[in-house]
């Protein structure tokens, strides 16, 4: 039976974990809610992310925490680019956009392997092991993973201020409730969608970039952490922003709790059964229907 | 203002409009008539650009939009309410309207706008807040043209404002269809309440089947007995 101080460590570490995954579902949830599209590529946006933070900080020696907002720079580019030259043709049929994305899900995938090989690699600073103790030493809580909480936490912040304030947020919400109606505003959607999918792939590339200074990646690991995001939207509801913060958390927990009871290589079990519950007994998810 | 020439249009391989002319001048109202699934809702996608005519070609004043993006041609000032309202229901109404005003967000009105439409429609000033999804039938209706004008556009396409709603209601929709006119907004309504849309239309078109079988003045309609009975089953 684990401790009190080895449940804390382990929620602690489930929360830091799941802050990130938020940030990575509120991606999926921004796409999925205005364009209705099932994105087969989201992780490999993450491992874009998570290559150009590795990238700036061994070729530039740029701090991961500034190149975040780099990254978010040029991949909210790149993926407008990609709506628009790859799935807007396509957005006819979503049969074939979801096609779309699983190719372009594969060339990106081997683009990785050409450039980067399938070694392992992650970002180590110099503050990368700085931590806080707890209880005699035995909560330990790492500055960077507290860091990392932070910044999701203001991209959170962030976002639902954009979609509530601002005139392109209220188009993507009021998109994703109607594209019709929202044509007959006067709305671009076309547009919109474009720069959804901008907005949804530089936040799941930031994910990507946080997520690389506390733990390895090579460039696989997209197809799992595209499940994982599906899994967190669909337990916090498809489309919806809190859904996937709360689902984001919740996962993270719930992962690391799990490893309490089995080693760790079992991790994507956990979260498959939670998407195979949530399929089966509540398709809805935990805040019901799309409101982005 | 508004002309639509041998407009024909198909969803898949049915026809559904055929040969379908139209115009409508600047300051009427003209209602388009007839039974369900008559094309009435189809003519009103087409002129607003989210059904594609497959022949035939559509002007508002004096330029052609048959293929024009449906977000310019409520630009160029023809707004649609569409059949069954469509607000935004997890939106309030505020957003509800600032959308309805989203072609005019550069000229920071919209304070002004809104207190315009007010006006019209007292009710939305203390549903400000509320969602679109908890306003009653009337008041969606009403959300739903206001929407529709506070972009102040030339003509304002209406799609069965009084469906679903009480008697009562209906006869305040059509006043306040009346009202829109006296604004200086040309309208085009496509009803199933004959009587009330000849009351305030000076021109109607009656179809069937997709064809245009009957057009004229309101009046001269409301007049003939022999067609009401015929076209109109009244």
């Amino acid at each position: 039976m684990p401790t009190l101080a080895g449940f804390i460590q382990t929620l602690s570490t489930g929360i830091f974990q799941g802050g990130v995954y938020a940030i990575m579902a509120l991606g999926l949830a921004i796409i999925f809610g205005v364009m209705h599209i099932i994105n087969f590529a989201h992780g490999e946006f993450l491992l874009i992310g998570a290559y150009l933070t590795y990238w700036l900080f061994h070729a530039l020696h740029v701090d991961p925490f500034l190149s975040i907002l780099l990254t978010f720079g040029l991949v909210f580019v790149f993926g407008q680019i990609i709506q628009r030259y790859l799935l807007d043709p396509v957005r006819h049929d979503h049969s074939f956009v979801l096609v779309m994305t699983y190719a372009l899900s594969i060339f990106i995938v081997g683009l990785m392997f050409i450039f980067f090989k399938s070694e392992l690699r992650s970002v180590v600073t110099v503050y990368s092991l700085w931590s806080l103790d707890f209880m005699d030493a035995d909560v330990i809580l790492n500055l960077q993973d507290m860091a990392v909480l932070v910044m999701a936490g203001i991209f959170f912040v962030l976002v639902h201020l954009f979609m509530k304030r601002t005139w392109i947020g209220k188009c993507m919400s009021v998109c994703a409730q109607d594209e019709e109606a929202a044509q007959l505003m006067g709305i671009d959607t076309r547009l919109v969608s474009s720069l959804a999918f901008g907005l949804g792939s530089a936040l799941t590339s930031v994910t990507g970039s946080l997520m690389i200074t506390s733990q390895v990646f090579h460039p696989g690991m997209g197809g799992i952490q595209t499940l994982k995001a599906f899994t967190i939207v669909i337990l916090g509801g498809m489309g919806s922003l809190w859904g996937a913060a709360v689902g984001g958390i919740l996962v993270g927990i719930i992962e690391a709790v799990g490893t309490l009871f089995m080693p760790g290589i079992y991790k994507p079990i956990i979260g498959f059964s939670i998407l195979l519950l949530v399929l089966l007994f509540r398709p809805s998810g935990l805040f019901g229907k799309a409101s982005v | 203002m508004l002309e639509v020439m041998h407009v024909e249009v198909f969803y898949g391989k049915m026809q559904v409009l055929w040969d379908l002319n139209l115009q409508v001048g600047v300051g009427e109202v003209v209602a388009l008539l007839g039974a369900n699934g008559a094309g009435k809702t189809t003519t009103l996608r087409t002129i607003s650009g989210l059904q594609r005519p497959s022949r035939g070609c559509i002007y508002f004043g004096g330029k052609e939009i048959t293929s024009t993006a449906s977000h310019e041609i409520v630009a160029a000032g023809i707004s649609h309410a569409p059949e069954g309202r469509r607000i935004f229901p997890n939106s309030t109404v505020r957003t509800n309207l600032e959308m309805g005003a989203y072609t005019r967000r550069k000229k920071h009105d919209l304070e002004k706008r809104m207190e315009e439409c007010f006006g019209m429609f007292p009710i939305l000033r203390g549903r400000l807040d509320q969602l679109g999804g908890t306003l009653s039938g009337g008041e969606q209706q009403m959300l739903a043209i206001a929407r529709g004008i506070i972009n102040g556009p030339k003509l304002l396409l209406l799609d069965e404002p009084s469906l679903g709603l009480a008697p009562l209601i209906v006869k305040k929709m059509f006043e306040i269809v009346a009202g829109i006119r006296e604004r200086g907004i040309t309208v085009l309504i496509v009803e199933q309440n004959v009587r009330h849309s000849l009351e305030i239309a000076d021109k109607a078109y009656v179809l069937q089947n997709g064809r245009i079988v009957l057009s004229g003045p309101a009046y001269k309609m409301l007049a003939e007995p022999e067609i009401k009975k015929a076209y109109l089953g009244v």
